[in-house]
């Protein structure tokens, strides 16, 4: 089978596993979500059909005994008890695991699942007179492409005399068509031969199902003139009369609906022939009745065909890769561009400078759009701790929630991937060790749930990224007799509450006295401190004592292309990122000793460039200052020249330029000169802890 | 076996209708069994439903006096299903159908 297709099936079943999971998270707070039942099971449905159809056989089969049970407990209007969520849950990682590995599979575990799933089904009673209560709650349609509408049968047969009184029945019906989606049927079964007709007699009537949010009010207004002439027949149907969730219903299965016995429709479907045809010819069915069971699935078609086209139109699946290799041509457009305008620029020829200034703003704009194709919601990412945290609940016996919020905060799908780890980490550390169990969080006056909040915010070039709870904080006291046990910091050194902190991101550091395998192992935090570095972002912690800890990324929104302003300290030339930049305006030089800078009525830290990045050259009169803003404060850096707005490829730079303090990249110049990207939080937190750097 | 063409006006309206129909019945009278009829309808720019009536009871007509019954629609600019608003695609409905039934059942009796 064409690789293609099976890596689109890959990506499609690992998304509706995703989904699937999600799902089941829900039913299993609310087990009498319809919704959610219904989606779960759609889900479900979906990977049975496409991993046969792809060859995934094992996985097929699998999806279907799962199915079944879901579908045993959805059509019986049953709650979604915790035993069966947990068993779906559990089915779903094998799911995966099947696909993951389509030649192998484990005998024991699907055996155990199979015989689980089966038993459940069978200790499931039917429902009782209790249940039914819950039947509105559970109610079968669930539809997601119609669950604000509601479908009308209309038969409309037009008085005789309605042509001869000037009105056309087709435009009734016409009318009634632009209130929604609709199917119509024409019934010509009454018109007498020719020679019998009287012409201007109207012996045609219609049947009109319409899927619209209109009342019945508004569709009988479109008969106000016929009301009483003409006969209109009006009766609101249930979508599960055609249709099974999102499903067409097949034509045995409508017309098993409408009551038609089960024993015909048996012997027609064994004749393997159009069962209608089977029904109207050989059993004496009335064609009126399958008739309107074909123009009932045929409305089901159109409403389905309809919220797939809009699906299809909306949105349109793309490699990842490919999307790279587009920003990465950009990239090299947007150099190539910065070299035409400087050698036209060069060349002072005012007629080609205006072509060059059009094709800048061109590739400005495809820059962003490129840009804008790979941003993605961090909910992608959020959902995935929703099981973690659950699975974490259950495995520390602890009661923990998982809170979302700013999941519609959008982010370059390369960070988003490059971040599952490292909140991995951090949300096992806040579920291990931050959170505090049930009975110790009653004695000290604390809801029995422990919360993990995950959060996201824009902020300039940044997303600000945090992991909070609500749990015990860190032991200070414990982190530092921790650190001096492991030689880390001197028995007499002394830290302030910052630096201890700040210990918890050592190497091999843990306070944890027992190592388990949800963390404690002293492997987290300095490898989530380093993944966050190497995404040219930063890590930092926070936290009140018995209040919680909040652990902080702030992680750059793109690792490709920045709009920036150029900079010049002596020789050498820095970009800051554009979004960044507060303010900027010259000044006389200031003596080397000042460290801050009277704005107003501000006070803002302020550092030379020739300090930070030491410059030997004589430094000019004057200074041009930059003012950035770093989330919720600002910083003032002093440079030779502001050279103005430049759009930057961002190039990475080499291990060793990597952890040089305040650069997190490089960008080639128009004149082929390189030019280092300046990280502004990582300057801020050099210029307040004092550290100098690149003397050296 | 004659074979004989009709045409429809380029209005075919309810005002219409009577004039129509009694060309085709003079048609159909003319007309012995086995016949051909075809009702040409390439021309007929405007219409309503009652057209559509009448192209039913012509055809129920030629069944009943076993006469081949053809509507040529050669630019499929008025098919029947869409003069009804009717979505399903029923004998009727189809001139291609209509004819090949009249046949049907025409050489079904010769049997």
């Amino acid at each position: 089978m064409n690789d293609k297709l099976i890596e689109t099936f890959l990506e499609e079943a690992l998304e509706l596993l995703d989904g699937l999971e999600e799902h089941l998270l829900v039913l299993e707070k609310n087990p009498i979500d319809s919704d959610a039942m219904n989606a779960a099971f759609r889900a479900l449905h979906s990977i049975k059909g496409s991993a046969s159809m792809f060859g995934f056989e094992k996985a097929g089969t699998f999806a279907h005994e799962v199915e079944a049970a879901l579908d045993h407990f959805r059509t019986n209007m049953k709650p979604a008890i915790p035993e069966l969520t947990e068993l779906v849950l559990q089915s779903r990682d094998y799911l995966r695991w099947l696909i993951d590995n389509p030649e192998g599979s484990n005998d024991e575990l699907e055996a155990v699942l199979k015989r689980d799933l089966a038993a459940l089904i069978s200790k499931s009673p039917e429902p009782e007179a209790a249940a039914a209560v819950q039947k509105s709650a559970i109610s079968k349609p669930a539809s997601s492409l119609s669950s604000p509408d509601r479908t009308w049968s209309i038969i409309f047969t037009p008085s005789r005399d309605i042509y001869r009184r000037g009105v056309r029945p087709e435009s009734l019906v016409k009318e009634l068509q632009a209130l929604g989606k609709s199917s119509v049927r024409a019934y010509c079964a009454a018109v007498p031969p020719l020679s019998q007709l009287n012409s201007e007699d109207c012996w045609l009537s219609w049947k009109i199902l319409l899927t619209t949010k209109v009342d019945e009010a508004a569709i009988r207004d479109i008969f106000i003139f016929e009301e009483g002439i003409s006969e209109i027949k009006i009766e609101e149907i249930s979508h599960d009369e055609f249709m099974d969730g999102d499903e067409v219903k097949r034509l045995g299965e409508i017309l098993s609906y409408k009551q038609f016995p089960a024993d015909s429709i048996q012997q027609a479907l064994k004749k393997q022939r159009p069962i209608g045809e089977i029904l109207i010819s050989e059993m004496n069915t009335a064609p009126e009745l399958v008739e309107d069971a074909l123009l009932e699935q045929q409305h089901a078609r159109t409403l389905t065909q309809n919220s797939k086209e809009d699906t299809e139109r909306k949105t349109i699946r793309i490699r990842s890769e490919k999307l790279d290799i587009l920003l990465n041509l950009v990239g090299e457009l947007v150099t190539v561009q910065a070299q035409l305008s400087q050698a036209v620029k060069d060349s002072g020829d005012r007629h080609v400078q205006g072509i060059t200034d059009y094709v800048k703003r061109l590739a400005s704009e495809l820059r962003a759009t490129s840009m804008e194709l790979r941003l993605v919601p961090v909910d992608s990412l959020f959902a995935k701790f929703k099981r973690l945290v659950r699975d974490l609940s259950k495995q520390l016996d602890k009661e923990l929630e998982l809170k979302v919020e700013g999941g519609e905060t959008e982010i370059d799908k390369s960070v988003i991937d490059t971040l599952t780890d490292p909140l991995m980490h951090l949300v096992r550390n806040a579920a291990d060790h931050g959170l505090e169990d049930s009975a110790e969080r009653e004695r000290k006056g604390k809801p029995r749930v422990g919360t993990i909040v995950l959060s996201a915010v824009h902020a300039g070039a940044f997303v600000r990224i945090s992991v909070r709870d609500d749990g015990r904080g860190l032991n200070r006291t414990r982190i530092l007799e921790r650190a001096v046990e492991r030689g880390i910091v001197a028995a007499d050194a002394k830290l302030s509450s910052d630096e201890i902190d700040q210990l918890i991101f050592q190497p091999g550091f843990s306070t944890a006295s027992v190592i388990s395998n949800v963390s404690g192992r002293g492997v987290g935090l300095d490898v989530v401190k380093t993944a966050i570095k190497q995404l040219g972002g930063n890590l930092s912690v926070g936290m009140r004592e018995g209040e919680g800890t909040e652990f902080t990324l702030d992680i750059p929104l793109t690792l490709a292309i920045i709009d920036g302003f150029l900079v010049r300290s002596g020789r050498r030339m820095y970009v800051i990122p554009l979004s960044s930049v507060d303010s900027c305006f010259d000044r006389p030089r200031p003596p080397r000793t000042e460290r801050l800078l009277t704005h107003g009525a501000e006070f803002i830290p302020y550092a030379s460039s020739r300090t930070l990045f030491g410059e030997d050259e004589a430094a000019p009169e004057r200074e041009e200052l930059v003012i950035v803003n770093i989330f919720d404060a600002k910083l003032a850096l002093g440079f030779d020249q502001v050279m103005g707005g430049y759009q930057t490829v961002i190039k990475p730079i080499g291990e060793v330029a990597r952890f040089v303090p305040g650069v997190s990249g490089a960008a080639i110049l128009a004149d082929g000169n390189i030019a280092l990207i300046l990280d502004i939080a990582a300057l801020a937190r050099q210029i307040k802890s004092g550290e100098r750097t690149a003397k050296s | 076996m004659a074979k004989r063409v009709i045409d429809a006006p380029a209005k075919a309206c309810i005002e219409d209708i009577q004039a129509i129909q009694s060309s085709l019945l003079q048609a159909f009278k003319e007309s012995k069994s086995g016949d051909t009829l075809v009702f040409n309808i390439d021309a007929v720019r405007k219409t309503d439903s009652s057209f559509a009536q009448l192209i039913i009871a012509a055809a129920a007509e030629a069944e009943a006096r076993s006469v081949v019954w053809t509507v040529q629609d050669s630019n499929n600019a008025n098919p029947l299903s869409e003069l009804l608003l009717c979505a399903s695609s029923c004998e009727l409905c189809s001139s291609k159908d209509v004819r090949q039934r009249a046949k049907s059942e025409q050489q079904e009796k010769r049997v």
